[in-house]
């Protein structure tokens, strides 16, 4: 492995770019992630953000990360389609170093509102998500990755992602990325060590590694307790810089660090300057941490499956199970309510587990719900 | 990496000029996939906005 690169996630945003312009004009940002559909309610692209793409494309240091494909949906959309074809033209034209999206499904009918959930751990979904990297690794020919999620209903849920994702990602020779403000996230919200929670990762599987900030917002259950939330508004916590040395020194496959943040937590110039002294100090952590692998441990992440079933892999169970969780979360008018139709209805006693789920985690659910709806 | 100067002074420009936001008031642009280009005037006289269309966009779908 050779040092990996810092970049930035960078979408056309004047807050996020104007943050970074300056690390840009002095040559510090080595990659740049793009997510190529989060598209903009702008008629004129500029040809200096398609330049800027393409400059870091052209030496292989731009990579695609798409947010609302929502993996584990259980019934093929049209509209899944519809993100593939769109991610198979991008990618023609830029040729992005390695693919990812997120782990979870997306709440919400509409396919692009909602937010990402977590799900039960079992043969069908890793059913489901196998056909969905192997359709995504057909569509680009690039490596193809998942990046962990920050949201967990139960303890149980948390620790066992790291080995699910393992399973998942073996069938496409897929990489992980290691949200590590996600893993500060379970690992407050959860009461467990976050270096316990690193190891449960397929840390040989990790080529990418982010940070970013986040928010608290006071538990359901008790006022004096705070709940983590990925919400990327805000500067890298220390704790989330504390997690680095330990990453970069056991994941032998790291190529990118990206530092993520929102432009609505980069107005200010205090934010904005906040933001360069964040990556000069992920910048910083690299140098210092980053170690010569053997050259036996690499791993290319190159899929050589090339064949896909003609018909997506579905469950309508699953499905139907997914509507009737996302329709209680956006309309449950309270927790209370929602407790009780999850204890009586049709998820109860089965895979999704409600029965172990957090109440906190479980009102956040519901808060994200309401928010994307 | 070093990129091209006149590609940043195109940058430092663009970026003084423009209103692009992609993510002032959500985490992320949640585009409305009807399909059709359809452009809408921006009543705050701004570049103007349209139901975004991959095919067209070169920045989306490079058509």
């Amino acid at each position: 492995m050779t040092t990996p690169y810092a970049g930035i996630a960078a979408n056309l945003d004047k807050h996020i770019l104007t943050a970074a312009l300056p690390l840009l004009e002095d040559g510090k940002v080595e990659a740049i992630e793009w997510s190529f559909d989060a598209l903009f309610n702008h008629r004129n692209i500029p040809d200096w953000f398609v330049e800027l793409l393409s400059a870091f494309a052209k030496e292989k240091r731009l990579v695609g990360h798409g947010v609302f494909f929502s993996i584990f949906k259980a019934e093929w959309s049209p509209e899944q389609q519809r993100w593939l074809d769109h991610l198979k033209k991008v990618n023609n034209y830029f040729k992005f170093d390695h693919v990812s999206e997120h782990f979870g499904f997306m709440t919400g009918e509409n396919f692009h509102n909602g937010a990402p959930l977590s799900l039960p751990l079992n043969s069908t979904t890793l059913a489901i998500g196998r056909d969905r990297l192997q359709r995504i690794s057909d569509a680009v020919h690039c490596p193809v990755g998942l990046e962990n999620l920050a949201f967990a209903y139960s303890l149980d849920e948390v620790k066992r992602q790291g080995a699910f994702l393992d399973d998942l990602m073996k069938s496409v020779n897929g990489f992980v990325i290691l949200d590590l403000h996600n893993i500060y996230c379970q690992a407050h919200n959860f009461d467990v060590d976050p270096i316990d929670l690193i190891k449960s990762y397929p840390l040989d599987r990790v080529r990418e590694v982010h940070i970013s900030g986040g928010s608290f917002v006071e538990a359901y259950s008790n006022s004096n307790k705070q709940i983590r939330r990925d919400t990327h508004n805000h500067n890298v916590p220390q704790e989330v810089f504390d997690l680095l040395p330990y990453t970069l020194a056991n994941c032998h496959n790291i190529a990118y660090c990206m530092l993520e943040q929102l432009g609505n937590g980069l107005v200010e110039a205090g934010e904005k300057a906040q933001f360069r002294l964040d990556f000069e100090q992920m910048k910083t952590l690299i140098s210092h941490n980053s170690i010569q692998s053997n050259q036996y441990n690499i791993n290319n992440f190159h899929n050589s499956k090339s064949a896909i079933e003609t018909q997506p892999w579905n469950s309508i169970e699953l499905q139907v199970e997914q509507t009737y969780l996302s329709n209680l979360l956006e309309t449950e008018p309270s927790i209370d309510s929602l407790i009780a139709n999850l204890k009586s209805g049709r998820l109860a006693n089965t895979d999704w587990k409600v029965e172990m789920w957090d109440i906190d985690m479980l009102a956040t659910a519901h808060a994200i719900a309401q928010k994307w709806k | 990496m070093k990129l091209s100067k006149s590609l940043l002074a195109s940058m430092a420009v663009g970026l003084a000029l423009t209103t692009v936001t992609s993510s002032c008031n959500s985490e992320f642009i949640t585009p409305n996939l009807e399909d059709t280009s359809e452009v809408k005037e921006d009543p705050n006289g701004g570049e103007g906005t349209c139901d975004p269309n991959w095919e067209d966009c070169p920045a989306c779908g490079l058509g």
